[in-house]
């Protein structure tokens, strides 16, 4: 089930948020775990019993390390690795034997093996309770419900955030309820929702026309599709996660931010610092601190750099194309500490081209194939097979043109600054209360209707 | 589950109190900034209590208590009612702004449960009963408006609310095989007049109400250069001019529909007259048969048009007063007296008050005076236009090459017409694999 959706919102939702309430609070784990299970059921009915497999797993191997003295580190590497192999059976067994087909000419029969929902997003919360446990840094849970719930909880579940348990530990335990911080998670929850209906949707129509033209396209027309779909993933991703983020807080729960205004960066280093914060937390936490971080010889560091951003790529998807994107990223990272940053040019330009690359990070991230990055990259750098601009480019500028103003708008810092002008206010706080009713008004127009919906972070 | 779930360390004294206390001391940490960091907590110990340094949270600030209490209550409200809405109002069965059935409560079964199909269908359910449906399908139209956003799945909003469809850049492998198979055809019947009316959508003909620069191939180009294909054999009638001249080119299209009106038929009648050497005195005067045909465009779309079309039908006003006809419809077996089926008028689909709906074969018997037969290879569009021709062939067949899977020429040699009509418009030929199939058809 996603977020976006008539059921979740008028069925799911009500359903869960009155049964959550009215039972006594040291029921409500339970209920949010069934239900988060039904949530987990609707779209995967039988990948339900390889996420309780998963749960239970790491929950005896929690227990079995916390009452072993010696020996700690082998139940720690049995159950990273196996952790590591179901991920890896689901999510990349095609992606393998096709390439090893492809090397070395033999004809393995690859099976199509459909990827359970959210198994990178689960797998990667169990890791770090494992891990974390391993370093000492909490207890074992010793109650399988609030491990459970920590594994299954609906917000997070299907798109992240990715939550340490080290950040949730003691929310699974105790948390305050109140009608305000129902209300704040509300308020966030229909700003993400906005945000992926109206932003995200509308704005991903425009790069799907364009990708279905491939290589017929002026200039003109592969930079809409690209700056489409630019926008489409941030506030497809970011959406989710506020809604992520909102239901958390409606009930009871304080999940890390996940998205810092990332086209606001002031360099490719910074980008990662304010884009799916909780993937880049954990990768940093788990991987690239435990192979030595930067406080190593340079060679080191690079190839810590490589490593890390080879499998963040991969993370994404089981395809060449993510594994480029990624190392497109370790490099343009090293680029920029050991060139860039000495060289010191001007903020302003530093910006704009981090903001360039950006946009080709997102055609390599958004193509099919490689051969389609090379189309869109060269079709937006001049090469293209109709000129500078075409008349459909031009009709796509015109019909799209307050669109992509609104999304750039969104996109600015400036815009929560104007929300917490207007939250200082009382008069203007009855604006921005009747403009957030107006969003859940149109969004669900929208969902009503929709016959335009996808999901981009399904795959991952 | 539950001693363990809400006291985290039961070994300590303190904490083993009751769980408002504990509510309350937490309260309190939340408010209170710590920079204490502890990274490493020694065996045995509870987990130290949020490490991190934290600022109070929004929700706790007394000036923002109103607007996220309001919040709350506009979302319960809003959850709630709907939900009550779903219990309480009725299942519809049918959406006639959208033109489909609405989907129905799926059932339950193990099998559809294990194979998520069960969730499908209640999604779909979920969607199709949403509460005042219609009323959602406005705002959402409104707001395309509003953005300048006037595309739709393939369908434009025009600047007078109707709705036009795109034309797509037609297959060429497909048009060489087709106009091949038609002039093929006509060179083993070289002794038989054949015309071929290749009709204009709303989308060439109405484009100065398109969004400016819209994407859509050039109808024009497509008319001229099948035109050019064709051999001296077929006659083509160009009913473009008389369209373009036409007082409200507007009204010679559906605006819900992607059909020509039936006056649009009739102009397209009169053009052809003239080509085919029909010469006749009969006129005809048209009333409001519906005037609530939403066509397939809105459903197509999802933008609403208001108000509904009207649907005219046209009657001789001087036929020759013992003039009658039968049609026939041999895939049903069944004869009536009226190319109208007047039931259809309240149907889902008004525009099959013409003949029905699509029919392999078709044939008409008149009484008409003259030797003239027809045979007419065609798309929906001839359903409107094929009226007017009554009175003056003594029998005319229609032809429906997507639902025809005979043999034509045993078809040709059985009836040997004195007329053969191709009519289609140009989205539904571009885009047509049938006829080169049937025209071809040996077996």
């Amino acid at each position: 089930m996603v977020f976006s959706s008539v059921t979740f919102l008028f069925v799911f939702l009500p359903v869960t948020l009155l049964l959550y309430y009215i039972v006594p609070k040291r029921c409500r784990n339970l209920v949010l775990l069934l239900m988060s299970l039904v949530f987990y059921a609707w779209g995967e009915p039988v990948y339900v019993i390889l996420m309780l497999y998963s749960i239970l797993l790491n929950y005896g191997m929690g227990r079995l390390m916390d009452s072993l003295r010696h020996r700690k580190k082998a139940v720690l590497v049995f159950t990273v690795i196996l952790n590591l192999f179901i991920l890896g059976f689901f999510k990349y067994y095609g992606f393998v034997l096709e390439n090893i087909n492809a090397l070395t000419g033999l004809q393995l029969p690859v099976r199509k093996i459909s990827l359970p929902i959210g198994i990178s997003f689960y797998t990667f919360q169990a890791l770090s309770y494992i891990i974390d446990l391993y370093r000492g840094k909490f207890r074992a849970q010793k109650n399988l419900i609030s491990f459970a719930c920590y594994i299954t909880m609906f917000p997070q579940l299907i798109a992240g955030p990715i939550v340490r348990y080290e950040d949730i530990e003691r929310q699974l335990s105790v948390r305050s309820f109140s009608m305000e911080r129902f209300g704040f998670g509300a308020m966030r929850f229909i700003f993400g929702l906005a945000k992926k209906v109206l932003l995200a949707n509308l704005i991903g129509a425009l790069f799907d026309t364009v990708h279905a033209a491939g290589a017929d396209v002026s200039v003109l027309t592969a930079w809409l599709g690209a700056l489409a779909y630019t926008f489409q993933i941030y506030f497809d991703f970011s959406g989710y996660s506020d809604m992520a983020i909102g239901l958390g807080q409606m009930l009871g729960f304080s999940f890390m931010e996940n998205f810092r205004d990332p086209y606001a960066a002031k360099s490719v280093t910074d980008f990662w610092r304010r884009w799916h914060i909780s993937l880049g937390t954990w990768f940093r936490e788990y991987v690239y601190i435990p192979l030595g971080g930067n406080r190593v010889s340079a060679a080191k560091h690079v190839r810590n750099i490589l490593v890390v951003w080879a499998l963040t790529g991969l993370w994404h998807g089981a395809s060449w194309n993510f594994v480029i994107w990624g190392l497109y990223y370790g490099l343009l990272l090293l680029f920029d500490k050991y060139v860039w940053q000495k060289l010191r040019v001007p903020g302003f330009i530093t910006r704009v081209l981090t903001l360039l690359m950006l946009v080709i990070g997102w055609v390599i991230f958004s193509a099919d194939s490689l051969t389609g990055v090379v189309t869109s990259l060269t079709s937006m750098f001049g090469f293209a097979a109709r000129g500078l601009y075409d008349g459909d480019g031009l009709y796509y500028l015109r019909t799209y043109l307050p669109l992509l103003v609104l999304e750039v708008i969104f996109c600015l810092p400036f815009v929560r600054r104007v929300r917490m002008f207007f939250m200082k206010n009382g008069y203007l706080q009855a604006f921005l209360y009747l403009f957030t009713l107006a969003l859940l008004f149109v969004s669900v127009s929208f969902l009503v209707t929709q016959n335009y919906n996808p999901f981009l972070y399904f795959r991952f | 589950m539950t001693n363990e779930t809400e006291r985290p360390a039961a070994e300590e004294p303190v904490q083993g109190a009751v769980q408002e206390k504990i509510e309350e001391v937490v309260a309190i940490q939340e408010t209170v900034p710590q920079v204490t960091v502890v990274t490493e907590a020694a065996p045995h110990e509870p987990p130290p209590e949020d490490p991190r340094p934290r600022r109070v949270p929004a929700w706790k600030k007394p000036e923002y208590r109103f607007i996220f209490r309001l919040t709350a209550l506009a979302l319960i409200l809003a959850l709630l009612a709907v939900a009550a809405a779903y219990l309480i109002l009725p299942d519809k069965a049918y959406s006639a702004s959208e033109k489909r059935m609405l989907t129905g409560p799926p059932s339950l079964t193990l099998d559809s449960l294990a194979s998520g199909r069960f969730m499908d269908e209640i999604e779909d359910y979920a969607a199709d009963q949403f509460p005042l449906r219609d009323f959602w399908m406005k705002a959402k139209t409104t707001f395309f408006r509003v953005m300048n956003m006037r595309e739709s799945q393939g369908v434009y909003l025009l600047s007078n609310g109707g709705l036009a469809e795109r034309f797509d850049t037609p297959d060429e492998q497909n048009f060489t095989e087709t106009t091949d198979a038609v002039r093929a055809f006509s060179e083993r019947y070289p002794e038989t007049p054949m015309y071929f009316l290749l009709a204009p959508t709303a989308v060439s003909m109405l484009e100065d109400l398109l969004p400016k620069d819209a994407v859509t191939e050039s109808q024009d180009a497509y008319i001229e250069r099948l035109f050019a294909t064709l051999p001296e054999g077929i006659r083509p009638i160009d009913v473009r001019a008389a369209f373009r001249s036409a007082d409200d080119p507007a009204s010679l299209y559906y605006r819900t529909d992607h059909h020509w009106t039936t006056k649009g038929a009739l102009f397209a009648y009169t053009t052809a007259k003239a080509v085919m050497g029909i010469d006749s005195d009969v006129t005809f005067s048209g009333g409001v048969a519906s005037n609530s045909f939403r066509g397939s465009l809105t459903g197509k779309s999802g933008f609403t048009v208001d108000p509904p079309d009207e649907l005219t039908i046209y009657l001789p006003e001087n036929a020759p007063s013992t003039f009658l006809y039968t049609v026939n419809y041999p895939d049903e077996l069944r004869k009536t007296a009226s190319v109208y089926d007047l039931d259809s008028l309240v149907s889902d689909d008004p525009y099959t008050v013409f003949f029905g709906s699509n029919h392999p074969l078709i044939e008409i018997d008149t009484t008409a005076d003259t030797d003239r037969t027809l045979l007419v290879i065609k798309d929906s569009y001839a359903n409107s236009f094929i009226p007017f021709a009554l009175t003056e062939f003594a029998r005319i067949v229609l032809l429906d090459p997507r639902y025809y899977y005979d043999d034509i020429d045993v078809l040709m040699k059985a009836e040997s017409f004195t007329d053969v009509l191709f009519l289609y418009n140009v989205n539904t030929l571009a885009a047509d694999t049938s006829l080169k199939v049937v025209l071809t058809n040996i077996q």
